[in-house]
């Protein structure tokens, strides 16, 4: 494992993870700890940076209710009565509460491990793991998505801070005036980070004496 | 053992060091990981030039998102727009001519633009 000759320049990122999915925010995260956002990538030698993740037990809630699972696009009668708290997709505002992970996976998605003693195949539920360590979710989440190899765990598992709650330690770190929050449109990986240049990409190219268009 | 013989083991040996336990000692255990990374560097040449310009797509993803556009897009664009350089030179200038990179990322936007509103 080489390290970068040059000194590597590392940033620090906070994440609100408040009304996320869990993998969607885990995908926009993990490249960052890996440094795949810099031009200046190394596959071979730890360039990533620092992502603070707040509010990771407040990753959002689409929550399938216990009495009624309804369906994207299913139809849903306007008759019922409003205790059964149908919740449907892409209709409501939910109030938010926690990491989202869609459908029933509160209760179906269930993480595992073994202690290595016999018979020591333990498992939980996610709804379980949000009580016991929130964090979990979203570290086993990202962290998944990450190469195996020896950068890893040395280098990039400690540059990922997860906080259940509001409050960080690392306010110290963090650049002045950050605004919080990731993309709220996690799909859009475009235009997110700038390093500074953005101010330039604001103003029309101007080719010599012709009407320069927009960029 | 003649000196013809270790003549030839010792220019065995001297070829492989750097080699994982007894290799880089013994000529019995030399020679096989020898023909092994003989083999190894020919596929590899060939390999490198792939590796390489995965590296520069990497790069010049990275580079060419901090300017609001995608490497699939930019690349489609580019090839419709004449500017001739290639990956590797463009990676280069995206990891250290930052300045002169946003100035071909910005030509291309342009002939880009320019053709979509012709």
């Amino acid at each position: 494992m080489s390290f970068p000759g040059l000194a590597v320049q590392r940033t620090w990122h906070l994440v609100d993870a408040a009304n996320q999915t869990v993998g969607r925010l885990a995908t926009t995260i993990a490249p960052i700890l890996r440094g795949k956002h810099k031009p200046t990538f190394r596959p071979n030698g730890d360039c990533g940076d620092y992502v603070v993740i707040i509010n990771a037990d407040k990753v959002g809630a689409r929550r399938w209710h216990v009495l009624g699972v309804a369906r994207v696009g299913s139809f849903v009668p306007s008759f019922l009565p409003s205790f059964l708290h149908l919740k449907i997709i892409h209709n409501l505002s939910f109030p938010p509460r926690q990491v989202q992970l869609t459908g029933k996976k509160w209760s179906d998605k269930i993480y595992r491990w073994h202690t290595g003693y016999p018979g020591g195949l333990k498992q939980r539920p996610a709804r379980e793991m949000l009580e016991r360590k929130p964090t979990e979710i979203l570290r086993k989440a990202i962290l998944g998505m990450l190469y195996r190899n020896n950068l890893r765990q040395s280098y990039m598992e400690p540059r990922l801070k997860i906080y259940a709650g509001e409050e960080h330690p690392h306010t110290a770190q963090l650049p002045r005036g950050v605004a919080e929050g990731v993309m709220k449109v996690p799909r859009k990986r475009v235009g997110g980070y700038h390093f500074g240049l953005k101010k330039y990409s604001e103003t029309p190219f101007q080719v010599g004496g012709a009407k320069g268009g927009k960029v | 053992m003649s000196r013809f013989a270790t003549a030839k083991h010792k220019r065995v040996i001297k070829q492989s060091k750097g080699f994982r336990g007894r290799a880089n000692r013994c000529y019995r255990v030399a020679i096989r990981r020898l023909e092994k990374s003989w083999q190894y560097a020919y596929r590899d040449r060939k390999v490198k030039k792939r590796e390489f310009r995965k590296l520069w797509i990497q790069r010049l993803n990275a580079g060419v998102r901090q300017h609001d556009v995608s490497y699939s897009n930019f690349i489609n664009m580019q090839s419709k727009s004449g500017v001739l350089l290639d990956r590797k030179i463009l990676s280069g200038l995206a990891m250290y001519e930052p300045f002169s990179f946003k100035a071909v990322v910005d030509v291309v936007k342009m002939t880009a633009a320019a053709g979509t509103g012709k």
